[in-house]
C-alpha cells in the first residue's frame, strides 16, 4: 500500500512559497474529486475560507468565527478541513446594518444587490493580494479564478455577462494589467461593459467610507459595447479583488442597473471584516 | 515598455528632421561613430504622438510606424564582430551636465526604470549623451526565458500575461518579483563608466585609489578595446593619497589559535590580491559551527577597506544581516556600513562595507572587489544558486571571493583539496572542545507509529532521560505536518512545556525566545534557528534522519547546535532513523574528521608552545623560576 500511496501523490509546486509538495494526499483522489491545486497544504491552511454568513446580501461572514483571535489561531494549526462550502442556512433573511442603510438610497431601495467573497481579508491574504496587485504577480490569479467561478455558480446562479471592475487608464499602464480582469479570466462570459470616468482621484484605500462613496458617484460609465439595450433583462456579475465597504462595486452595479440589467451580483476574493464596515461612523 | 529600435541610417535621417531644440532629445548626441551593427533605442512613451500619425510619405512614418515598436528587439549582449546587433552607446558628451543624483542611484547598480525616481525624459537624455544604457531584463536562451537580474531559468518560475505596457503576451520572472517586476519588455538601466571622469570627493564609494574599469557595452561598441587582462588596477595602498588609514578596527577581543590561523591566512590572501600576486580568486574558510566566524574576518576586512576596496558581505538570510550590522558597526566605527535587506531604509544608498541579502544584491553590477559569502547555518538551503548568481554579477571582473561555511559542497571541497582554490580549515570551536559526534538509533517505521498518534519508545526514553537531568531538547523533524503531530503527542505525554516552530512561522521570534530563556523545554522544529542562538546544554535529536531533506550539510548544521556553550561544551546528538542513509554516514564522518584535524592541530600547538617554552628557559634561566611558580 505504501507504494501506491506514493504513486498517487503528484509533486506540485506551490505558487506562493515555491516549495515542491505532494499534492492530493487525501482520499479525494480515490473518490474522483481531487484536482490540480496551486498551494501547498501549509499555505492553503493560512487562507480563511468564508463558510458561514451573517448577511445574505453583502456576504458578510459571521464575525465571531473570524475575529482577530481566530486569525491568529488559524496560522500553523492545521484545521480539519470542512467540506467545501458547508454553509449553514440562516433562519431568516438576515441583512446587516450596512445593507439596511444602503437600502434607503436609490437605486438600492428598488433593486437587490448580492455579493459573495471567497476568503476573509486577513494578514496573509493581504500579503498575497499585495503581491498580486502591486508586485504585479499575475500568475497568482490562478489561485482564485476557478473558485470564484464556483462560488458565483453555487451562491448566485448563472449569469449572462461577467464584468471585471476596470482600472483607470494611467493606472493600467503603471500596473501593466488589471487585477479584476485577470481574476475573471476563467469566466467564459467576460465582457468589458464598464469604463472608468477619468477624474482626479486619489488612491482609494486610504479614505473614509462617506468620502469614498461621494467620490465614487459617477466613477463608472457603460462602455460603447453596452449600448443598444443589450443589458435589458440580463443577469450581470461583477468581479473584483477586495470588497471593503462595497462602495466601488455598488457604484459599478448602479451603472449596470441603469443600463437595464435585471440583476447585478458580485464576487470577490477577499471580504474585509475590519472596523471599516458596520456602523461606519 | 516598448522601444523603437533605429538603425544608424534611420538615426541619421531622423536627425536631419529634428532640429527643433524644444523637442526632447531622442537621438544620440553623436552619430559619427555609430557602427552599422548597432541600434539605438527610443522609449515609446517619449515619441511625440504627432510622429506616428504624420503624413504617409514623411520619414517619421517610416521610422516610427514601419519598424513597429518592439518589446525588445533581438539584441546580442555578448558582442561578436560581424554577428548580430547590439545597443549603441555613444561616447560620453563632456559638455552635457549630468544629474549627480541619478548617477548616485545607478552607481554600480542595474535598476529598473520604475526604481528610478526621475522623469523618463531625463533618463533618456543621459542615454543620448552616453552616460547610461538600456539593457533587456529578460532574455531568451534556447527558447527558454532567462532572467538577467536573478539568473532564474526555471520555466516554472516564469509566467505570462497580456501586458498593457507592450500590448502583447509578456513573460515575467516570478523568482525576483519582490524586487520589482522584470518582464520581457522591461529594460534595466546601467550607468556607463567613464574613464576620463575623475572620481570626486563626493563620489559615493570614495577612495583615493583610482581604478579604471571597462564596461561590457563599451567593449561592444568599440570592439578593438584592450582586453580585461590589461586592466588590472594598481591598488597598492599609496601613502601619498592615504596618509592615515580611514578605517580603524575597534574590536579588541582575542582570537583562538584556530581563528588566528584563518585570520592570518585571509589577511595574507587579501594582501596578495592587492599586489596582484594571487593566482586564485576564491578563498574558502571551512569553519566548524560555533568557531566564531565573524571575528576571523575583521582583520582582513580592515586591510581591504584601507586599501580602498569595496567590500561586500553576502548572505541568504535577512536575520544574518540584522545580526551582523551592529557587530560590524561596533568593530568599524569610522566606516560607512550599508545593510541591505527587504524593508531596509536606504536601499539605494552607498557604503564602504555593504552587508546584503541575496535579493538586494541582485541590484548591483560590477561593484565589489572583496566579496565575503556567509553561508553559515542556512537550512533548508535552497538559495545556493541564486546567491552565487547574484554574487557573480555584483563582483568586479577582478575580485576576490571568500566563502565562509561549515559545510562546503562537494565541488568546493574537491577544489580545496586539489588546491584549485585557496582554503583554510577551522576544525575546532572557540571553546576548543570537539564537536559532539552523532549516534545512530534505529526506530523502525516511525511514520506508522505517528499515524497511530504515538512515537517509537527509544525517542520517549531519550527525551525523558535528558529532561530528568534538566536538559533542553531540540527535536528536528522532516516536515511541518510531522512537526504538528509530534508536538501534539509530546504535549500529551510529557510533563513539560513543548513548543514547535517552522521557518515561516509568524511567531518564530517569540517561540525561539521562549526556548532560549528556558520556558519551553522541548522544541520540535523543521528549521535551524537564528544564527548564533546558543542554548546552554541543549540536546539534539533528528527524527526520520533518513528523509531526503536531511543532507550531509543539513545534518552537520543540525549537529552543530549542540555543545556550543563553553559552559556545556558536550552534548548528545542522535539520529533516529528507519534505515541509515549515505548522507547520515557522511555527516558523521565529516564531524569525526573535523575533530581529528582539531586534535592534530592542538597537538601541534602544544608542541610549539613547549618548544617555545624550552627555548625561553634556555635563554632566560629566571624565566624558569617564573614558569615553575605558576
Ligand atoms: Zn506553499
Ligand atoms: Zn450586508
Ligand atoms: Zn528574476
Ligand atoms: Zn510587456
Amino acid at each position: 500500500m505504501g507504494q501506491w500511496m506514493e504513486l498517487i501523490r503528484g509533486t506540485e509546486r506551490c505558487l506562493w512559497c515555491d516549495m515542491f509538495y505532494e499534492g492530493n494526499m487525501g482520499w479525494g483522489w480515490v473518490l474522483g474529486f481531487s484536482e490540480h491545486t496551486h498551494l501547498c497544504g501549509q499555505c492553503e491552511n493560512r487562507l480563511q475560507r468564508i463558510k458561514e454568513l451573517s448577511c445574505l446580501e453583502c456576504g458578510r461572514p459571521r464575525l465571531h468565527l473570524y475575529g482577530e483571535e481566530k486569525v491568529k489561531q488559524v496560522e500553523g494549526v492545521s484545521e480539519n478541513s470542512t467540506p467545501f462550502f458547508q454553509k449553514k442556512k440562516l433562519d431568516h433573511d438576515s441583512v446587516c446594518l450596512d445593507c439596511e442603510r444602503w437600502q434607503l438610497v436609490p437605486p438600492w431601495d428598488g433593486v437587490r444587490f448580492r455579493h459573495r467573497a471567497l476568503y476573509v481579508y486577513d494578514g496573509f491574504l493581504q500579503e498575497v493580494l499585495a503581491r498580486f496587485k502591486y508586485r504585479e504577480d499575475v500568475a497568482l490569479a490562478q489561485l482564485f479564478g476557478r473558485d470564484l467561478r464556483r462560488l458565483a455558480r453555487r451562491e448566485l446562479g448563472l449569469f449572462d455577462f461577467v464584468v471585471p471592475i476596470p482600472l483607470k487608464g494611467e493606472r493600467e499602464w503603471e500596473r501593466g494589467f488589471n487585477q479584476a480582469e485577470a481574476l475573471a479570466k476563467g469566466f467564459p462570459e467576460v465582457v468589458p461593459l464598464l469604463e472608468r470616468v477619468s477624474m482626479g482621484e486619489q488612491k482609494q484605500s486610504k479614505r473614509g467610507r462617506e468620502e469614498r462613496i461621494a467620490s465614487l458617484e459617477g466613477a463608472f460609465q457603460l462602455a460603447e459595447l453596452a449600448g443598444g439595450g443589450c443589458l435589458k433583462g440580463k443577469r450581470v456579475l461583477i468581479v473584483d479583488d477586495i470588497y471593503t465597504t462595497g462602495a466601488t462595486i455598488r457604484s459599478a452595479a448602479g451603472v449596470l442597473y441603469a443600463g437595464g440589467a435585471a440583476e447585478v451580483c458580485a464576487v470577490t476574493v477577499a471580504r474585509s471584516v475590519g472596523k471599516s464596515s458596520a456602523g461606519g461612523q | 515598455m516598448r522601444f523603437y529600435p533605429l538603425q544608424p541610417q534611420d538615426c541619421r535621417q531622423l536627425k536631419l528632421l529634428m532640429n527643433n531644440p524644444s523637442q526632447h532629445q531622442l537621438l544620440p548626441h553623436s552619430l559619427d561613430d555609430m557602427p552599422s551593427n548597432t541600434i539605438w533605442l527610443i522609449p515609446e512613451k517619449l515619441v511625440p504622438l504627432g510622429f506616428s500619425s504624420t503624413p504617409a510619405n514623411s520619414p517619421f512614418q517610416t521610422h516610427f510606424n514601419q519598424p513597429q515598436a518592439n518589446a525588445w528587439p533581438e539584441i546580442h549582449l555578448d558582442f561578436k564582430p560581424g554577428k548580430g546587433t547590439t545597443i549603441y552607446c555613444p561616447r560620453p558628451n563632456s559638455n552635457h551636465s549630468i544629474n549627480q543624483e541619478l548617477k548616485q542611484y545607478l552607481n554600480h547598480r542595474q535598476l529598473l526604470l520604475d526604481e528610478l525616481p526621475f522623469p523618463l525624459e531625463e533618463i533618456h537624455q543621459h542615454a543620448c549623451h552616453g552616460y547610461l544604457t538600456y539593457e533587456p531584463g529578460l532574455m531568451t536562451k534556447n527558447g527558454r526565458p532567462h532572467c538577467r537580474r536573478c539568473g532564474n531559468h526555471d520555466p516554472n518560475l516564469f509566467a505570462s500575461y497580456h501586458c498593457y505596457r507592450c500590448k502583447q503576451e509578456c513573460t515575467y520572472c516570478r523568482s525576483c518579483i519582490m524586487m520589482g517586476k522584470i518582464t520581457s519588455c522591461s529594460p534595466l538601466v546601467r550607468w556607463l563608466p567613464n574613464k576620463r571622469e575623475k572620481r570626486t570627493a563626493a563620489s559615493p564609494f570614495t577612495h583615493p585609489s583610482q581604478r579604471h574599469h571597462q564596461s561590457n557595452s563599451e567593449l561592444h561598441s568599440n570592439p578593438n578595446h584592450q582586453s580585461n587582462s590589461e586592466l588590472i588596477p594598481n591598488r597598492k595602498p599609496d601613502p601619498k593619497c592615504d596618509p592615515s588609514p580611514r578605517h580603524t578596527l575597534a574590536w579588541t577581543g582575542t582570537l583562538s589559535y584556530f581563528q588566528q590561523k584563518a585570520s592570518d591566512k585571509l589577511y595574507a590572501t587579501i594582501n596578495d590580491f592587492l599586489h596582484g600576486k594571487n593566482e586564485r580568486n576564491t578563498f574558502l574558510v571551512w569553519a566548524v559551527c560555533g568557531s566564531g566566524k565573524t571575528e576571523m574576518l575583521f582583520h582582513g576586512i580592515e586591510s581591504a577597506l584601507n586599501a580602498g576596496l569595496h567590500v561586500l558581505i553576502a548572505t541568504p538570510r535577512t536575520d544574518v544581516v540584522l545580526e551582523l550590522e551592529p557587530r560590524l558597526k561596533a568593530a568599524f566605527p569610522n566606516t560607512k556600513i550599508l545593510p541591505l535587506y527587504g524593508g531596509a531604509e536606504d536601499r539605494f544608498g552607498q557604503g564602504d562595507l555593504v552587508i546584503s541579502t541575496t535579493h538586494q544584491l541582485l541590484r548591483f553590477h560590477n561593484a565589489f572587489d572583496l566579496v565575503i559569502i556567509d553561508e553559515v547555518d542556512a537550512f533548508p538551503y535552497t538559495a545556493d544558486q541564486k546567491l552565487r548568481y547574484a554574487v557573480n554579477k555584483a563582483k568586479r571582473d577582478r575580485s576576490l571571493t571568500v566563502f565562509v561555511t561549515a559545510t562546503p559542497d562537494g565541488k568546493m571541497k574537491w577544489q580545496a583539496e586539489t588546491g584549485e582554490i585557496l582554503s583554510v580549515k577551522v576544525a575546532r570551536r572557540y571553546h576548543r572542545h570537539p564537536l559532539p559526534v552523532p549516534r545512530y538509533k534505529w526506530v523502525g517505521q516511525w511514520k506508522k507509529k505517528l499515524a497511530k498518534a504515538t512515537l517509537p519508545i527509544p525517542i520517549f526514553h531519550w527525551i525523558q532521560t535528558h529532561l530528568t537531568t534538566q536538559k533542553q531538547i531540540f527535536l528536528f523533524v522532516p516536515s511541518v505536518a510531522v512537526m504538528h503531530d509530534v508536538a501534539d503527542i509530546l504535549e500529551r505525554t510529557l510533563q513539560t512545556t513543548v513548543g514547535f516552530v517552522h521557518s515561516s512561522d509568524p511567531d518564530r521570534r517569540e517561540k525561539v525566545m521562549a526556548f532560549r530563556n528556558g520556558k519551553t523545554r522541548v522544541l520540535v522544529t523543521t528549521t535551524i534557528l537564528e544564527r548564533g542562538v546558543t542554548v546552554k546544554g541543549v540536546q539534539v535529536g533528528v527524527l526520520g534522519s533518513e528523509d531526503r531533506i536531511f543532507t550531509e550539510s543539513a545534518l552537520v548544521q543540525i549537529s552543530g547546535r549542540a555543545g556550543r556553550s563553553p559552559d556545556a561544551p558536550t552534548g548528545d546528538v542522535t539520529f533516529f532513523h528507519y534505515g541509515k542513509t549515505n548522507e547520515m554516514v557522511k555527516a558523521v564522518r565529516h564531524i569525526q574528521e573535523m575533530n581529528r584535524l582539531g586534535d592534530e592541530e592542538l597537538a601541534l600547538e602544544s608542541r610549539k608552545l613547549r618548544e617555545h617554552n624550552v627555548k625561553e628557559q634556555n635563554n632566560n634561566p629566571t624565566g624558569v623560576a617564573r614558569n615553575l611558580k605558576k
